[in-house]
């Protein structure tokens, strides 16, 4: 179970070129997955020092690391896109010693990067994680995985051994396991493992930066977000600043799934191009889809042309409405209904809520149901009203996020999917079939 | 909770410092009773399953923080807080709702 990352990554057949504003694992013009194609599988730390040269510490304050990186203009990878320096400050300013953490958790199903990353480069995290402690001035970094996930604990652990042994690591690395369930990913479940046990969200009324885990200051951020942070320290904010927009600088990560190919697949994107250019690279019949879904599950869907027509930038998708999150492009090919994925995701999302909240126990299967009487042709104009009443209810309610990503996907799908649901309504079923976008369970209301 | 109402009233329309308060409502603990949107009905409504939505608005007279007060009081679970909204620079969340956890009246 160890190495399971797919071979596909390795584009050695389409090889791309230093200014390729494309890279795949291993590509010439690649950074975060820059070094030795995935089939070498993990990254020696030997190999990887050799690489990238040795990360020195000892010269920088923690004031000229934090610097550094609010100089890179970093925003974390893990949806939120909340600037790191902003984050380190708050920690920095509460007073106590912050606790570093390391969010490795990837509950998206349809997200690999961070796999990615922790399969191939656990010690770009690693080293990450190091400077991040060191920018507030703590010795320890707790990476947190789901549970059952040898694939990842084993190189991680690994990783952590190599470093003892050539005896360079400044920090303590501790690994936690927490449930393998969506919303235990979300910061405050985290804190709240760490804390009492229980991966539960809960409401912050004070950042958790500020106060978290037994009310200490706790950084939980991305494991992408700290694989960037291992290359700001090596090459500096300037070299940062090459890559991304002047709004979001930086290359960011790409999980591509749904009818693609070889699902799955992870890409750094260098420069700002359109989705188009990018899907045409996985496949010249993906560049122009029937649909895109983009950011993840809490994300929106896009129609075929916008999603072409799309500027992948972080901060341009901010601005149309359609945040990139957690990087996954969910392609919806031809011949799949948008409607029937829709309820399928927002039936594993009904199921993947942590209980606690009224309007998310009451509004996700609520949504799914009618979604799913929808593709069904099953229902009437009045329970397409209802759902949008259902969004309105449920975005922004509850501890967590979580309902208002089902509200995203949800109002998104009744705007692309527009045509679809007036066949629907019509009485016609879906004749599409076949099932685009992974999960890790059957949703719920699904035979 | 515990806010102790300042004795010397000032008039209802006096402007806040520094720039307002947020009523909030835990999600994790409101059970639809209620009883909140008496107290404060301009600014809480109850969904289509009773539970508390709050507007996101700042509260910044005097008179609204004094009701909002009361519902805070008077929600039987606890569920409602009253939070110091910041300026953007000064926050570090992206999440509605999360102010410096300070409360000065
Ligand atoms: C329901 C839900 C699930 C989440 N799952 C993850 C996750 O699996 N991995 C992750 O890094 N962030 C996840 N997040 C975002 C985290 O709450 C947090 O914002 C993030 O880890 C911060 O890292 P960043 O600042 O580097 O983006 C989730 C958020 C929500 C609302
Ligand atoms: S909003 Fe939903 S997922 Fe988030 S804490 Fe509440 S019940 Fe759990
Ligand atoms: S009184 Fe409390 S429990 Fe009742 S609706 Fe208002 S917030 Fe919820």
């Amino acid at each position: 179970m160890t190495s399971e990352l797919r071979t596909p990554n390795d584009h050695a057949h389409e090889e791309s070129t230093i200014d390729d504003p494309v890279a795949f694992v291993g590509s010439v013009n690649a950074r975060l997955l820059a070094g030795p194609q995935s089939a070498s599988g993990s990254e020696a730390f030997r190999q990887h020092e050799a690489r990238l040269g040795l990360l020195n510490l000892d010269d920088s304050s923690p004031h000229t690391l934090r610097a550094l990186i609010g100089a890179a203009g970093l925003v974390g990878r893990g949806g939120g896109e909340f600037p790191l320096a902003k984050k380190l400050d708050a920690a920095i300013n509460a007073g106590a010693t912050p606790l570093v953490v390391v969010n490795a958790s990837e509950g998206e199903p349809a997200s690999k990067k961070d796999a990615t990353l922790l399969q191939l480069r656990p010690h770009l995290v690693l080293d990450g994680a190091e400077v991040v402690a060191a920018s507030v001035g703590s010795s320890d970094v707790t990476i947190y995985v789901h549970r059952d996930r040898p694939d990842l604990v084993g190189p991680i652990s690994r990783a952590i051994r190599e470093r003892h042994l050539e005896g360079t690591s400044a920090v303590t690395f501790r690994i936690i396991e927490g449930p393998n369930r969506y919303v235990s990913g979300e910061a405050s479940a985290v804190v709240s493992l760490l804390e009492r046990g229980v991966a539960l969200p809960r409401r912050k009324s004070v950042p958790l930066a500020v106060a978290g885990v037994a009310g200490q200051p706790t950084i939980v951020s991305n494991t992408e977000t700290y694989a960037h942070v291992a290359l700001i320290a090596r090459f500096g904010s300037k070299w940062f600043r090459e890559t991304g927009s002047v709004d979001t600088p930086g290359s960011t990560l790409l999980t591509i799934v749904g009818s693609v190919p070889t699902p799955g697949e992870v890409l750094e994107l260098l420069r700002p191009v359109t989705l188009g250019t990018i899907l045409a690279r996985v496949s010249e019949k993906s560049r122009r889809p029937q649909a895109v879904l983009l950011g993840g599950y809490a994300g929106v869907w896009l129609d075929g042309a916008s999603a072409s027509a799309a500027l992948v930038d972080r901060h341009w998708l901010r601005q149309v409405g359609a945040p990139l999150g957690c990087g996954i492009v969910g392609v919806l090919g031809d011949g799949l209904c948008g409607l029937a994925e829709t309820a399928r995701l927002l039936g594993w999302m009904a199921e993947e809520s942590s209980g606690q909240c009224g309007p998310c126990v009451s509004g996700l299967p609520a949504m799914a149901e009618l979604v799913f009487e929808l593709a069904d042709g099953r229902a009437c104009a009045r329970d397409v009203v209802a759902l949008r009443r259902l969004a309105i209810d449920v975005r922004g309610r509850g501890a967590c996020g979580h309902p208002t990503g089902a509200a995203n996907l949800l109002e998104s799908a009744l705007d692309v999917f527009a045509p679809e649901i007036a066949k629907h309504l019509r009485g016609r079923a879906c004749e599409a079939h076949g099932v685009g976008l992974p999960l890790t369970h059957k949703p719920l209301g699904m035979s | 909770m515990s806010v102790p109402m300042s004795s010397e009233q000032s008039p209802d329309t006096t402007e806040l410092d520094p720039l307002g308060y947020l009523i909030v409502v835990d999600g994790t603990r409101c059970d639809g009773h209620g009883i909140c949107v008496l107290r404060l009905p301009e600014r809480i409504s109850l969904d289509q399953w009773g539970y508390a939505s709050l507007d996101v608005e700042p509260i910044v007279r005097r008179s609204t923080l004094r009701r909002a007060l009361r519902a805070v009081l008077a929600c039987p679970n606890g569920a409602l807080e009253l939070v110091e909204t910041l300026s953007p620079s000064r926050q570090v969340s992206t999440e509605p709702g999360v102010g410096t956890g300070r409360l000065r009246l």
